[in-house]
């Protein structure tokens, strides 16, 4: 793993549940602004609707870290993609909540 | 093999032109192999043609990725060169779906422009300066002599004034250009460009109608929202903020709530305010410059649902509130300081030392004046920075 790769993955994880559902959705597929806004709210279950500023923000802070890319579609629609910097950043934090997760389960368990 | 070396100055200020040109030399059988930006040079050799469509791209960065999307295209960079990539596709124009992002470009051009507007504010400051000087002496009526004294260095001055005099001419050249180039590039995508313009409604007179009008709200863009938001609540519904952002009016209609916010941008987003428009938000004021742009926004929203908000985390509000409280500071302390240098120095010792009476009609008058202006703009930092606090303290 090369020395940058480093840097942005201790400044990445952990990371904000905002950052975190961004990076997510951009994970499944590429996608615009408002289409990752309004897919954080169907997986959240309506719990979670971004901000529009906040979404903005955090995308710009990602293009510049190189985790995501944008180009334009056929609407010259701003579509956002994830790297492969991006994906190991997700991986890598996916992998922590995992352990955040089964331990959750396991000291639940032991309470009941 | 030919060769063909080709000087195109200027070229990343018409940014489609040089790439249909560079598609346009691929035609006649000529392949762009070396690309010097800076020199603005760009080599071809004969050889048979690979691409069909071009696009070149700014990037800081110096990485000019290539997301998959556009590979599954066609697209693959040809030739880069520090922050300046070629991209090429082997498909016509018009078979091209997907196509790269200007950014990059539309920042670095909108810096080279506020570059140009310092460097003529600075030179038409130290014209002032020495008109200021040596008029008086020209007006003043006694007979004065200038001599040119012979010397070799004159062609230095000669020089320099033939520099100086270039230099101003691409300066406004690249004002020129870059202003038609800002509107061809926001013109590209302005399909893209869904803002919800908000449009007076025509009046009836049976409306009940209000003005007010509210000064320095810029110092704090929380207690404007809050404001908005009551006069909502009480049923004035804002119709219309006039230019500059003084006068609103208001029209009694059923009360509704409404969430109000505050952007300020150090340089015009088009692409963000596109995005707040598709996220529901109606942009009701947006003001003229194209740098430290203030915009205001407002959503409806029902009972018993949380009230949207733009930044809706701590971290992206300070961010913005920073950026409120830097800009007053950077533009107010200079001005501070230039009028207390000359109050403290200059005009309060003569002030102290002759009586304030004593002294002459303008010396009094701009004695009272200077620290009542020094003090009216200490108070807009500070509540500015009042305001940063109020939002961190949330």
């Amino acid at each position: 793993m090369t020395e940058q790769t480093d840097k942005v993955i201790k400044k990445y994880v952990p990371m904000s549940e905002t950052a975190f559902y961004i990076l997510l959705s951009l994970f499944k597929q590429p996608q615009h602004g408002y289409g990752i806004v309004k897919y954080v709210e169907v997986i959240t279950s309506g719990r979670l609707t971004l901000g529009s500023g906040t979404v903005y923000g955090t995308i710009t802070k990602m293009l510049k870290d190189h985790l995501i890319v944008v180009y334009a579609n056929e609407e010259r629609k701003k579509i956002y993609e994830i790297t492969e910097l991006g994906k190991v950043v997700i991986q890598r934090e996916m992998t922590r909540l995992e352990e955040l997760y089964t331990n959750v389960i396991a000291h639940r368990g032991d309470k009941k | 093999m030919s060769e063909k070396s080709i000087w195109k100055p200027f070229w990343s200020f018409h940014i489609q032109n040089t790439e249909q040109w560079i598609g346009e030399m691929e035609k006649k059988g000529y392949t762009l192999t070396r690309f010097q930006p800076k020199l603005s040079h760009f080599t071809f050799t004969e050889e048979a043609p690979s691409h069909e469509t071009f696009a070149i791209s700014f990037d800081r960065s110096r990485q000019h990725p290539l997301p998959n999307a556009l590979k599954v295209d066609g697209w693959e960079v040809v030739n880069k060169h520090g922050k300046w990539a070629v991209y090429g596709n082997a498909r016509q124009k018009e078979e091209v779906k997907t196509s790269i992002v200007r950014d990059n470009l539309e920042a670095r051009n909108s810096k080279i422009v506020t570059f140009w507007w310092i460097f003529f504010i600075y030179i038409i400051f130290s014209i002032a300066l020495q008109a200021g000087l040596l008029l008086p002496v020209y007006l003043s009526g006694d007979s004065f002599t200038v001599t040119r004294i012979e010397s070799p260095m004159w062609f230095l001055t000669y020089i320099i004034f033939a520099g100086q005099f270039v230099v101003t001419l691409i300066g406004i050249y690249s004002l020129i250009t870059l202003q038609r180039e800002s509107k061809r590039l926001s013109e590209e995508d302005a399909q893209s460009q869904i803002l919800v313009h908000n449009e007076d409604k025509p009046t009836t007179l049976s409306v009940e109608r209000q003005n007010k009008f509210k000064f320095g709200w810029m110092y704090a863009p929380d207690k404007l929202e809050r404001w908005l938001e009551e006069k909502e609540q009480l049923g004035w519904h804002l119709t219309h903020i006039r230019k500059g952002g003084f006068k609103f009016q208001f029209e009694k209609s059923d009360t509704k709530l409404y969430a109000y916010s505050v952007l300020f941008e150090g340089r015009a987003d088009r692409n963000a305010h596109a995005f707040h428009g598709e996220a529901g938000w109606e942009r009701v004021y947006v003001s003229g410059m194209s740098w430290q742009q203030w915009s205001v926004w407002r959503q409806a929203y029902s009972e018993g649902k949380e009230k949207p908000e733009i930044n809706d985390d701590p971290e992206s509000k300070q961010r913005a509130a920073m950026r409120v409280a830097k800009i007053h500071t950077l533009m107010f302390a200079p001005i501070i300081f230039l009028f207390g240098f000359n109050f403290f120095s200059f005009m309060l010792p003569d002030a102290l030392e002759q009586g304030y009476f004593s002294i002459s009609g303008i010396e009094r008058f701009n004695t009272t004046v200077y620290p009542f202006i020094m003090f009216l703009f200490l108070i807009n930092i500070l509540r500015a920075w009042a305001y940063y606090f109020r939002v961190r303290g949330q």
